[in-house]
Protein backbone atom coordinates (compact mmCIF):
# COMPACT_ATOMS: atom_id res chain seq x y z
CA UNK A 1 0.00 0.00 0.00
CA UNK A 2 2.71 2.19 0.73
CA UNK A 3 5.04 1.12 -1.72
CA UNK A 4 5.35 4.89 -3.09
CA UNK A 5 7.48 6.13 -0.22
CA UNK A 6 10.96 7.15 -1.78
CA UNK A 7 12.23 8.90 1.36
CA UNK A 8 14.86 6.87 3.42
CA UNK A 9 16.66 8.02 6.18
CA UNK A 10 19.67 5.77 7.52
CA UNK A 11 17.79 2.62 5.77
CA UNK A 12 14.55 3.62 7.32
CA UNK A 13 11.77 4.12 4.71
CA UNK A 14 9.48 6.87 5.64
CA UNK A 15 6.04 8.12 4.54
CA UNK A 16 4.89 11.77 4.10
CA UNK A 17 2.48 13.52 6.41
CA UNK A 18 -0.39 12.63 3.97
CA UNK A 19 0.57 8.73 4.08
CA UNK A 20 0.98 8.94 7.93
CA UNK A 21 -2.55 10.68 8.50
CA UNK A 22 -4.31 8.00 6.00
CA UNK A 23 -2.39 4.95 7.90
CA UNK A 24 -3.66 6.51 11.17
CA UNK A 25 -6.75 7.20 9.80
CA UNK A 26 -6.50 11.09 11.07
CA UNK A 27 -6.51 14.27 9.85
CA UNK A 28 -3.00 15.72 8.29
CA UNK A 29 -3.57 18.95 11.06
CA UNK A 30 -3.49 16.52 13.23
CA UNK A 31 -0.71 15.05 13.34
CA UNK A 32 0.74 18.74 13.11
CA UNK A 33 -0.67 19.38 16.05
CA UNK A 34 0.86 16.17 17.73
CA UNK A 35 4.16 17.03 16.39
CA UNK A 36 4.17 20.41 17.86
CA UNK A 37 2.48 19.54 20.85
CA UNK A 38 5.51 16.57 21.28
CA UNK A 39 3.05 14.11 22.44
CA UNK A 40 3.68 12.40 18.99
CA UNK A 41 6.57 13.52 16.97
CA UNK A 42 7.31 13.27 13.02
CA UNK A 43 10.66 10.69 13.03
CA UNK A 44 11.98 12.97 10.37
CA UNK A 45 11.78 16.57 10.23
CA UNK A 46 13.16 17.77 6.74
CA UNK A 47 14.73 20.83 5.88
CA UNK A 48 12.14 22.87 4.49
CA UNK A 49 10.11 21.67 7.87
CA UNK A 50 8.01 19.09 5.98
CA UNK A 51 7.37 15.57 8.49
CA UNK A 52 7.74 12.33 7.78
CA UNK A 53 7.02 8.94 10.03
CA UNK A 54 8.17 5.33 10.19
CA UNK A 55 6.09 2.50 9.57
CA UNK A 56 7.40 1.57 13.27
CA UNK A 57 6.50 4.44 15.17
CA UNK A 58 3.47 4.06 13.37
CA UNK A 59 2.93 1.22 14.17
CA UNK A 60 3.46 1.87 17.85
CA UNK A 61 1.16 4.34 18.01
CA UNK A 62 -1.66 2.48 16.69
CA UNK A 63 -0.58 -0.95 18.71
CA UNK A 64 0.08 0.55 21.91
CA UNK A 65 3.07 -0.07 24.00
CA UNK A 66 2.30 -3.70 24.88
CA UNK A 67 1.09 -5.25 21.50
CA UNK A 68 4.93 -3.43 19.88
CA UNK A 69 6.50 -5.16 22.96
CA UNK A 70 4.94 -8.17 22.76
CA UNK A 71 5.85 -8.35 18.75
CA UNK A 72 8.97 -7.69 19.81
CA UNK A 73 9.73 -10.13 22.31
CA UNK A 74 7.79 -12.90 20.05
CA UNK A 75 9.11 -12.42 16.36
CA UNK A 76 10.64 -15.37 14.80
CA UNK A 77 13.53 -13.23 13.31
CA UNK A 78 14.35 -10.25 15.48
CA UNK A 79 12.96 -6.93 14.89
CA UNK A 80 14.94 -3.46 14.83
CA UNK A 81 14.18 -2.77 18.59
CA UNK A 82 12.73 1.20 19.27
CA UNK A 83 15.44 2.99 20.33
CA UNK A 84 13.47 5.17 22.90
CA UNK A 85 12.80 1.78 24.92
CA UNK A 86 15.59 -0.84 24.15
CA UNK A 87 17.93 -1.02 27.26
CA UNK A 88 20.55 -3.58 25.71
CA UNK A 89 22.34 -3.40 29.17
CA UNK A 90 21.56 -3.57 32.54
CA UNK A 91 23.11 -0.53 32.97
CA UNK A 92 20.73 1.57 30.07
CA UNK A 93 17.45 -0.19 32.13
CA UNK A 94 19.33 1.22 35.43
CA UNK A 95 19.24 4.90 33.84
CA UNK A 96 15.98 4.82 32.14
CA UNK A 97 14.17 3.43 35.43
CA UNK A 98 15.60 6.28 37.30
CA UNK A 99 14.19 8.44 34.98
CA UNK A 100 10.62 6.74 35.21
CA UNK A 101 11.08 7.22 38.97
CA UNK A 102 11.56 10.86 38.21
CA UNK A 103 8.64 11.41 36.44
CA UNK A 104 6.65 9.29 38.55
CA UNK A 105 7.89 11.44 41.45
CA UNK A 106 7.00 14.43 39.42
CA UNK A 107 3.16 13.91 39.07
CA UNK A 108 1.42 14.55 42.49
CA UNK A 109 -1.16 11.69 42.56
CA UNK A 110 1.27 8.94 41.36
CA UNK A 111 3.80 10.27 44.06
CA UNK A 112 2.46 8.21 47.05
CA UNK A 113 3.00 4.73 44.72
CA UNK A 114 6.03 5.65 43.09
CA UNK A 115 8.47 3.75 44.98
CA UNK A 116 6.50 0.59 45.13
CA UNK A 117 5.61 0.88 41.21
CA UNK A 118 9.11 1.35 40.11
CA UNK A 119 10.47 -1.43 42.57
CA UNK A 120 8.47 -3.62 40.80
CA UNK A 121 9.64 -2.62 37.56
CA UNK A 122 13.07 -2.54 38.54
CA UNK A 123 12.86 -6.27 39.45
CA UNK A 124 11.21 -7.27 36.87
CA UNK A 125 13.60 -5.91 34.26
CA UNK A 126 16.82 -6.61 36.75
CA UNK A 127 15.43 -10.52 36.68
CA UNK A 128 16.03 -10.10 32.79
CA UNK A 129 19.74 -9.31 32.97
CA UNK A 130 20.34 -11.74 36.09
CA UNK A 131 19.14 -14.31 34.84
CA UNK A 132 19.97 -14.48 31.03
CA UNK A 133 23.70 -13.24 31.04
CA UNK A 134 25.80 -15.63 28.74
CA UNK A 135 22.37 -17.10 27.67
CA UNK A 136 20.52 -14.24 25.87
CA UNK A 137 19.04 -16.91 22.53
CA UNK A 138 19.69 -13.96 20.04
CA UNK A 139 18.97 -10.23 21.20
CA UNK A 140 20.28 -9.41 24.81
CA UNK A 141 18.21 -6.38 26.89
CA UNK A 142 14.65 -5.40 27.52
CA UNK A 143 12.38 -3.60 26.01
CA UNK A 144 11.38 -1.20 28.91
CA UNK A 145 8.35 1.04 28.01
CA UNK A 146 5.85 3.25 29.60
CA UNK A 147 3.17 5.73 29.57
CA UNK A 148 2.61 7.39 32.87
CA UNK A 149 -0.41 9.19 31.20
CA UNK A 150 -2.10 6.03 31.12
CA UNK A 151 -0.45 4.46 34.05
CA UNK A 152 1.11 1.67 32.20
CA UNK A 153 4.64 0.26 31.77
CA UNK A 154 5.72 -2.88 29.68
CA UNK A 155 8.79 -5.11 30.40
CA UNK A 156 9.19 -7.86 27.42
CA UNK A 157 12.80 -9.56 26.99
CA UNK A 158 14.05 -12.46 24.38
CA UNK A 159 15.29 -14.51 26.97
CA UNK A 160 15.30 -18.16 27.97
CA UNK A 161 11.89 -17.51 30.40
CA UNK A 162 11.23 -18.91 33.73
CA UNK A 163 11.09 -21.98 33.60
CA UNK A 164 14.44 -22.55 32.13
CA UNK A 165 15.80 -20.55 34.95
CA UNK A 166 14.14 -21.61 37.22
CA UNK A 167 14.87 -25.65 36.56
CA UNK A 168 18.75 -24.52 37.24
CA UNK A 169 17.51 -24.88 41.01
CA UNK A 170 14.60 -26.84 40.35
CA UNK A 171 15.12 -29.71 37.81
CA UNK A 172 12.09 -31.18 38.62
CA UNK A 173 9.81 -28.36 37.07
CA UNK A 174 7.74 -29.48 33.61
CA UNK A 175 5.36 -26.81 32.89
CA UNK A 176 5.49 -22.94 32.40
CA UNK A 177 2.31 -23.22 34.89
CA UNK A 178 4.24 -24.52 38.00
CA UNK A 179 7.32 -22.47 37.33
CA UNK A 180 4.80 -19.12 36.96
CA UNK A 181 3.10 -20.49 40.21
CA UNK A 182 6.64 -20.75 42.32
CA UNK A 183 8.11 -17.64 40.89
CA UNK A 184 5.68 -16.14 42.29
CA UNK A 185 4.23 -17.68 45.49
CA UNK A 186 7.06 -19.81 47.00
CA UNK A 187 10.55 -18.57 48.67
CA UNK A 188 13.33 -20.31 47.37
CA UNK A 189 16.55 -21.03 49.27
CA UNK A 190 18.38 -23.41 46.76
CA UNK A 191 21.21 -20.68 46.27
CA UNK A 192 22.15 -19.80 49.66
CA UNK A 193 23.78 -17.48 50.78
CA UNK A 194 22.76 -15.86 47.90
CA UNK A 195 18.66 -15.73 47.59
CA UNK A 196 17.80 -15.26 43.68
CA UNK A 197 14.71 -16.36 42.14
CA UNK A 198 12.65 -14.44 44.93
CA UNK A 199 11.97 -10.91 43.16
CA UNK A 200 8.83 -12.16 41.58
CA UNK A 201 7.24 -12.73 45.02
CA UNK A 202 8.14 -9.05 46.32
CA UNK A 203 6.92 -7.32 42.65
CA UNK A 204 3.45 -9.50 43.65
CA UNK A 205 3.32 -7.88 47.23
CA UNK A 206 4.65 -4.68 46.19
CA UNK A 207 1.89 -4.19 43.28
CA UNK A 208 -0.87 -5.59 45.48
CA UNK A 209 0.05 -2.62 48.27
CA UNK A 210 -0.12 -0.32 45.15
CA UNK A 211 -3.64 -1.40 43.62
CA UNK A 212 -1.94 -2.65 40.76
CA UNK A 213 -2.58 -4.62 37.87
CA UNK A 214 0.05 -7.26 36.60
CA UNK A 215 0.10 -9.23 33.49
CA UNK A 216 3.11 -11.53 33.53
CA UNK A 217 4.10 -14.27 30.46
CA UNK A 218 6.47 -16.85 30.19
CA UNK A 219 6.51 -19.63 27.77
CA UNK A 220 2.09 -20.45 27.31
CA UNK A 221 1.81 -19.49 30.79
CA UNK A 222 -0.27 -16.42 31.89
CA UNK A 223 -0.31 -14.75 35.62
CA UNK A 224 -2.76 -12.14 36.32
CA UNK A 225 -2.85 -10.11 39.63
CA UNK A 226 -5.54 -8.39 40.13
CA UNK A 227 -4.48 -4.94 41.64
CA UNK A 228 -6.69 -5.30 44.86
CA UNK A 229 -4.53 -4.25 47.77
CA UNK A 230 -6.20 -6.39 49.98
CA UNK A 231 -6.02 -9.41 48.18
CA UNK A 232 -2.57 -10.23 46.06
CA UNK A 233 -4.70 -12.44 44.57
CA UNK A 234 -3.27 -14.26 41.57
CA UNK A 235 -4.62 -16.68 38.25
CA UNK A 236 -2.59 -18.26 36.39
CA UNK A 237 -3.91 -19.74 32.82
CA UNK A 238 -2.48 -21.01 29.39
CA UNK A 239 -2.61 -18.97 26.59
CA UNK A 240 -2.36 -19.76 22.75
CA UNK A 241 0.15 -17.22 21.78
CA UNK A 242 2.84 -18.30 23.93
CA UNK A 243 5.96 -15.99 24.44
CA UNK A 244 9.74 -16.46 23.95
CA UNK A 245 10.80 -15.15 27.14
CA UNK A 246 9.05 -12.82 29.61
CA UNK A 247 6.34 -10.11 28.67
CA UNK A 248 5.03 -8.20 31.53
CA UNK A 249 2.49 -5.55 31.53
CA UNK A 250 1.72 -3.40 35.09
CA UNK A 251 -1.36 -1.26 34.71
CA UNK A 252 -1.53 1.33 37.87
CA UNK B 1 28.86 3.57 62.90
CA UNK B 2 25.70 4.34 60.89
CA UNK B 3 25.26 4.38 56.94
CA UNK B 4 23.82 6.86 55.05
CA UNK B 5 22.41 4.53 52.25
CA UNK B 6 21.11 7.40 49.78
CA UNK B 7 25.24 8.02 49.57
CA UNK B 8 24.86 4.63 47.28
CA UNK B 9 22.47 6.18 45.33
CA UNK B 10 18.56 6.94 45.82
CA UNK B 11 17.44 3.79 43.24
CA UNK B 12 18.99 1.05 45.16
CA UNK B 13 17.37 -1.74 42.52
CA UNK B 14 19.87 -4.49 40.92
CA UNK B 15 21.67 -7.36 41.76
CA UNK B 16 25.06 -6.04 40.46
CA UNK B 17 24.17 -2.35 41.79
CA UNK B 18 24.23 -4.10 45.24
CA UNK B 19 27.06 -6.27 44.55
CA UNK B 20 29.57 -3.28 43.90
CA UNK B 21 28.18 -1.12 47.16
CA UNK B 22 29.11 -3.90 49.13
CA UNK B 23 32.40 -4.23 48.05
CA UNK B 24 32.97 -0.75 48.02
CA UNK B 25 31.54 -0.57 51.39
CA UNK B 26 33.44 -3.97 52.81
CA UNK B 27 36.72 -1.82 53.92
CA UNK B 28 34.65 0.17 56.09
CA UNK B 29 32.82 -2.93 57.71
CA UNK B 30 36.22 -4.25 58.61
CA UNK B 31 37.16 -1.70 60.40
CA UNK B 32 34.00 -1.17 62.85
CA UNK B 33 34.94 -3.06 66.14
CA UNK B 34 33.95 -6.07 67.07
CA UNK B 35 31.16 -4.33 70.00
CA UNK B 36 30.22 -1.35 67.57
CA UNK B 37 26.20 -1.33 66.05
CA UNK B 38 26.04 -1.15 62.17
CA UNK B 39 23.31 1.60 61.95
CA UNK B 40 21.59 1.42 58.25
CA UNK B 41 19.75 4.49 57.31
CA UNK B 42 17.84 4.43 54.08
CA UNK B 43 16.66 8.18 54.62
CA UNK B 44 16.80 9.90 50.62
CA UNK B 45 16.26 6.79 49.65
CA UNK B 46 13.59 6.90 46.94
CA UNK B 47 13.22 3.14 46.02
CA UNK B 48 14.86 -0.37 46.92
CA UNK B 49 14.38 -3.77 46.07
CA UNK B 50 15.03 -7.31 47.03
CA UNK B 51 17.60 -8.00 44.54
CA UNK B 52 19.95 -4.91 45.55
CA UNK B 53 19.06 -5.55 49.41
CA UNK B 54 19.99 -9.30 49.07
CA UNK B 55 23.11 -8.36 47.45
CA UNK B 56 24.34 -5.87 50.40
CA UNK B 57 22.12 -6.49 53.48
CA UNK B 58 22.40 -10.33 53.67
CA UNK B 59 26.33 -10.56 53.44
CA UNK B 60 26.17 -7.71 56.20
CA UNK B 61 23.49 -9.66 58.19
CA UNK B 62 25.90 -12.80 58.42
CA UNK B 63 28.58 -10.37 59.99
CA UNK B 64 27.25 -8.41 61.97
CA UNK B 65 23.75 -10.35 62.93
CA UNK B 66 22.22 -8.52 65.94
CA UNK B 67 24.54 -5.51 66.01
CA UNK B 68 23.31 -4.36 62.42
CA UNK B 69 19.81 -2.40 62.92
CA UNK B 70 17.94 -0.85 60.34
CA UNK B 71 16.29 2.61 61.03
CA UNK B 72 12.28 1.87 60.14
CA UNK B 73 11.75 4.01 56.57
CA UNK B 74 8.40 5.49 56.23
CA UNK B 75 9.11 4.14 52.37
CA UNK B 76 7.08 1.36 51.00
CA UNK B 77 9.57 -0.08 49.02
CA UNK B 78 12.33 -0.02 51.97
CA UNK B 79 9.62 -1.51 54.09
CA UNK B 80 8.58 -4.29 52.22
CA UNK B 81 11.78 -4.95 51.23
CA UNK B 82 13.26 -5.33 54.55
CA UNK B 83 9.92 -7.63 55.46
CA UNK B 84 11.18 -9.51 52.20
CA UNK B 85 14.78 -10.20 53.04
CA UNK B 86 13.52 -11.33 56.66
CA UNK B 87 10.90 -13.54 54.98
CA UNK B 88 13.95 -15.60 52.52
CA UNK B 89 16.51 -15.73 55.86
CA UNK B 90 13.50 -16.35 57.90
CA UNK B 91 14.96 -13.91 60.53
CA UNK B 92 13.94 -11.03 62.08
CA UNK B 93 16.35 -7.60 61.12
CA UNK B 94 16.81 -5.25 64.20
CA UNK B 95 15.60 -1.80 64.23
CA UNK B 96 16.58 1.19 65.70
CA UNK B 97 14.31 2.81 68.08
Amino acid sequence: MYNSVKMKINGIKLLSIGEAADYLGVAKTTLRRWHKAGNFRATFVSPGKHLYYSITDLEKKTMGLAKSAFNWANSNEPLTAPADWYCPTSDIFKTRLERMNGELLARPAQEPIASLIASAAGEIGNNSYDHNLGNWPDVPGTLFSYDLGKRVIVLADRGVGILATLRRIKPELITHHEALNIAFTKIITGRAPEHRGNGLKYVRKALAQAGARLQFQSGDAQLKLLGNADEDRLQISTTDTPTRGCFAVIHY
Amino acid sequence: MKIEMKKFGDVLTSRQAGRESYAAFLPTARDIANQEELIIDFAGVSVLSPSWADEFLTPLLEKFGKRLKVVPSPNPSVELTIKTIEEVLKKKISKTG
